[in-house]
């Protein structure tokens, strides 16, 4: 497949954000019924992937996935699927391994590692489906 | 020039939307742990302060774009009346460019 685009970098970014932002709204929502720790776990969670939105033009553009057309599909709908998710759960523990997911993959995409990436974009299709 | 103007208008833009979260985040939490009405009210206008600085960012970068897309523009008539630039309506146009030009900048630098 070809490389990533810039577009194709930007939308990527702009998942990441909205993921952040889903992750965000589901903690101040939230609030009052969860501990302190899960606050914690959630607000790192949220800056990591606001930080891989900010890092994502950068570290994606020109990042050659695998040659199936699947792989790319997989990477671009997983930060998409898990903010579907995330908006519509209510336990914290799966919001969580969600967004553990989706910065293991952000962590995948700047190391340019293609079998690291479908990997990664498979845990968090998989955490964000379950 | 068009890879720079998307650059400014679409890159710019989003890290105006994530500096836009960064905020929301950080000012939304310490509100969430606020106990003292006086210490709130400080938070609210600290916020009120930050989302100002934000919107001033948007609007230097609406500017910008408009900077480098008149400068393409223009770039483009000189191109196309390069064999008649002595001409009084080519001149009139090349001024009127170049007058759009320094608002764009003028409103650029106020910010």
């Amino acid at each position: 497949m070809p490389p990533l685009t810039s577009d194709d970098a930007l939308a990527l970014s702009k998942s990441y954000r909205d993921l952040s932002v889903a992750i965000g709204d589901f903690r101040f929502r939230n609030w009052n019924t969860l501990s302190e720790a899960d606050r914690k776990a959630l607000e790192e969670k949220e800056w990591a992937l606001l930080n891989a939105s900010s890092d994502m033009v950068t570290k994606a553009v020109g990042l050659t996935l695998d040659e199936s057309d699947a792989a790319a599909k997989k990477v671009q709908g997983a930060a998409a699927t898990a903010e579907k998710a995330v908006k519509t759960l209510k336990e914290v523990r799966k919001v969580i391994t969600i967004a553990a997911a989706a910065v293991g993959l952000a962590a995948a995409i700047a190391s340019k590692d293609p079998g690291a990436i479908a990997k990664n974009a498979k845990a968090v299709l998989d955490a964000a489906t379950a | 020039m068009a890879a720079r103007v998307k650059v400014v208008e679409q890159e710019f833009a989003a890290d105006i939307a994530n500096e836009r979260e960064a905020l929301n985040k950080y000012y939304t939490a310490l509100e969430r742990q606020g106990r003292d009405a006086a210490g709130l009210a400080a938070l609210a206008e600290w916020r009120e302060v930050r989302e100002g600085q934000i919107k001033g960012h948007e609007v230097a970068i609406r500017n910008y774009a408009v900077v480098l897309k008149t400068i393409a523009v223009g770039h483009h008539k000189l191109y196309e009346s390069r064999h008649r630039l002595s001409r009084p309506e080519v001149q009139a146009e090349i001024h009127q460019y170049t007058k759009r030009l320094k608002e764009a900048f003028n409103a650029l630098a106020a910010l």
